[in-house]
C-alpha cells in the first residue's frame, strides 16, 4: 500500500482519483470509477433533461413603446397640474381660460391618505394614444416638455375604454375576496399574449392588487414556463411598463416579475411574491370622452395648437 | 307437388321483385325531394342573400354606457353613454355566407379610429356574429375577439342579432368569470424584442 501523502489528485463526487497510476489493480481501480462517473452524468441528464426540454421562453413587444410622462398627483407637491408656472397656468396664460383655477378646484385633495389620487389613467391612455409632445414655445411661452405632457395628459382625464378583465378593489383591507385575487393570471397571461404579442399593442393594467389603483401601459414581456409533471404550467413572466417620470423624453420603463401556475380550464393560481402582488385590473383606451370629470378649460382645439398635434 | 313448388317460387320471386321495387321507387322519391331541398339552396346560391332582420344600407346606433370612476384613481363617478353606429354595408352572394357590417364608435382614436368590421352569418332566423377585424387587421373569430376587442362585441355575440338603437351598460356586459381562450392566435410577422432588464 502506498500512501497519498502529496500525491496530487482531483476529486470527484465517487471520490479522489490518484494520477500516479502505476499498477493493474489501479488501473481497475480507476475504471471502475470512471465508469461510475459516467453513470452518474447520465443518470444525471436523464434526470435533468425532460424538465429542461418542457421549459418554453417567449416574449412579445409592441410596435410603439407608450411614452413617459408624470402622473400629476391631486395632493400638493409641487409638481402638479396646477401648480403656479406649471402646465395649467402657462396653458391658460396662452389660451386665457382658467384651466389652472378649475384644476385647483375639482382634482385637488389635502388628505394625505389619497396621496396616489391624479392622472395615472390619463397620462397611461395618452402615452398610447397620442402622440408623444415635445417642447415648445407658443407666443412667447416656454411650454417644457412636462407643461405639453401634463395638457395632453388632461385632455384624457376620462378615456372611453374597453374593460378587459380584474374586478377593481374598493377595500383597503381586502386581502381575500376574489376581487383582491384577480386578475386573474390566465387573464393576464393571455392579454399579454394577445395584445403586446400578437396584435403589438400596449394594454393597461392597475399593477396594486389592493385599493390603490396605479394604472401603467404595459408594452413588453419575457415569459418563461414549465410543464410540471402533473400537466399544470409553471411561469415567470417579466412585464415591463412606461414609467411615469417627470422631465423624461421618450419611453424609460420598469419591469415587475409574475409568476403563476396555469392549469387548463381554470384561471390559474399566483405563487410566490405574486399572491400579493399582482395587477388589479386591466383596460385598454380607445379614445377620450369630455365628462363632468374633465378640465372643461382644456380643448382638444388649444392642446393641438399648442403641441402642433393631433392628440 | 313440383308445380306447386313452382308456383311457390314464382310467387317468391315476384314478391321480392316488386318489394325492391317498391324500396326502389321510395329510395327515388326521397333523393328527389332532396335534391328538391338542395336546388332550392343552390339556387339561392347564386343570388345575394336577402334577410328579414336587415338589408345592405341599414344603420343603427348603440350607446354604451360608461363609468370612469371603474378607471379613474379618485373613484369618482362619470358616466357618459359611447354611441358605436352600425352599418349594413354588403350581403353575402349565398344563404350560407356572411353580411359586413362596419361599426364606429364616436371619438375614437389610434387603431380603433377605423373602426370595426363584423361579419355575421344568418341562423335560426338570426344574426350570429362569426368574425371581427379591427380597422384594417386580420380578422378573428367572434368569440376571440369578443373577449378583447370590446363590451359591444360580447353583446353582439350573446345576442343572435344586434339590438338598434338601444343603449347597455358597459358593466352588464362584462363577463368576469369566464376563461380566457385556450388558444392564443399566431402573429404573421415576429414580435420585436422586449427592452433590456432595467437595473
Amino acid at each position: 500500500m502506498r500512501a497519498l501523502g502529496t500525491t496530487p489528485v482531483w476529486t470527484t463526487g465517487l471520490g479522489q482519483v490518484r494520477t500516479d497510476i502505476t499498477d493493474d489493480k489501479d488501473l481497475k481501480m480507476l475504471k471502475r470509477r470512471l465508469a461510475g462517473l459516467v453513470v452518474a452524468m447520465v443518470a444525471s441528464m436523464v434526470l435533468v433533461l425532460p424538465t429542461a426540454a418542457n421549459a418554453a421562453t417567449e416574449y412579445g413587444s409592441t410596435s410603439k413603446w407608450p411614452w413617459s410622462g408624470y402622473w400629476w398627483p391631486m395632493l400638493e407637491n409641487g409638481y402638479n397640474l396646477y401648480t403656479n408656472n406649471g402646465p395649467l397656468q402657462k396653458y391658460d396664460q396662452y389660451a386665457g381660460t382658467t384651466a389652472q383655477a378649475w384644476e385647483k378646484s375639482n382634482h385637488y385633495t389635502k388628505d394625505s391618505a389619497n396621496s396616489w389620487w391624479g392622472h395615472c389613467h390619463a397620462w397611461a391612455s395618452a402615452a398610447i394614444l397620442a402622440p408623444e409632445p415635445k417642447a415648445v414655445t407658443k407666443n412667447g411661452i416656454n411650454f417644457t416638455v412636462n407643461d405639453v405632457k401634463g395638457i395632453t395628459t388632461a385632455l384624457y382625464y376620462e378615456p372611453t375604454f374597453t374593460w378587459l378583465s380584474g374586478v377593481r378593489v374598493d377595500d383597503a383591507n381586502d386581502t381575500s375576496s376574489a376581487a383582491y385575487k384577480d386578475i386573474a393570471p390566465a387573464w393576464m397571461d393571455y392579454l399579454l399574449r394577445y395584445y403586446v404579442r400578437y396584435y403589438k399593442y400596449p394594454f393597461i393594467m392597475d399593477l396594486n392588487a389592493n385599493s390603490e389603483v396605479w394604472n401603467f401601459p404595459v408594452f413588453a414581456y419575457n415569459r418563461t414556463s414549465t410543464t410540471l409533471s402533473d400537466g399544470r404550467e409553471q411561469v415567470t413572466n417579466y412585464v415591463w411598463y412606461a414609467s411615469p417620470d417627470y422631465s423624461v423624453t421618450g419611453t424609460r420603463y420598469k419591469m415587475k416579475t409574475y409568476t403563476y401556475t396555469l392549469k387548463a380550464g381554470t384561471l390559474g393560481t399566483w405563487t410566490g411574491n405574486s399572491v400579493n402582488d399582482h395587477p388589479d385590473f386591466a383596460w385598454v383606451p380607445t379614445g377620450k370622452r369630455v365628462g363632468s370629470g374633465t378640465n372643461p378649460q382644456v380643448t382638444e382645439k388649444n392642446v393641438e395648437a399648442i403641441t402642433g398635434l393631433d392628440v | 307437388m313440383r308445380t306447386n313448388a313452382s308456383r311457390v317460387i314464382v310467387g317468391i320471386v315476384v314478391f321480392a321483385v316488386a318489394l325492391g321495387g317498391g324500396l326502389m321507387l321510395l329510395h327515388s322519391s326521397s333523393s328527389n325531394s332532396s335534391k328538391g331541398k338542395r336546388d332550392d339552396g343552390g339556387h339561392t346560391a347564386t343570388a345575394p342573400a336577402t334577410s328579414e332582420i336587415w338589408k345592405v344600407g341599414d344603420s343603427w346606433i348603440m350607446k354604451v354606457r360608461q363609468d370612469s370612476g371603474a378607471i379613474t384613481p379618485s373613484g369618482d363617478r362619470s358616466v357618459a353613454t359611447v354611441p358605436f353606429h352600425f352599418e349594413v354595408v354588403s350581403a353575402p352572394s349565398n344563404a350560407t355566407g356572411a353580411w359586413h357590417v362596419h361599426a364606429t364608435q364616436e371619438g375614437a382614436e389610434g387603431p380603433f379610429a377605423k373602426g370595426w368590421n363584423l361579419w355575421y352569418v344568418e341562423k335560426d332566423d338570426a344574426m350570429v356574429l362569426k368574425r371581427v377585424s379591427v380597422g384594417d387587421e386580420k380578422p378573428l373569430e367572434a368569440e376571440l375577439a369578443a373577449i378583447v376587442l370590446g363590451p359591444q362585441f360580447p353583446y353582439e355575440v350573446r345576442y343572435d342579432a344586434p339590438p338598434k338603437n338601444g343603449t347597455v351598460d358597459a358593466a352588464d356586459l362584462l363577463k368576469q368569470s369566464q376563461l380566457p381562450p385556450s388558444s392564443v392566435p399566431t402573429g404573421t410577422a415576429p414580435s420585436a424584442m422586449p427592452p433590456a432588464a432595467p437595473n
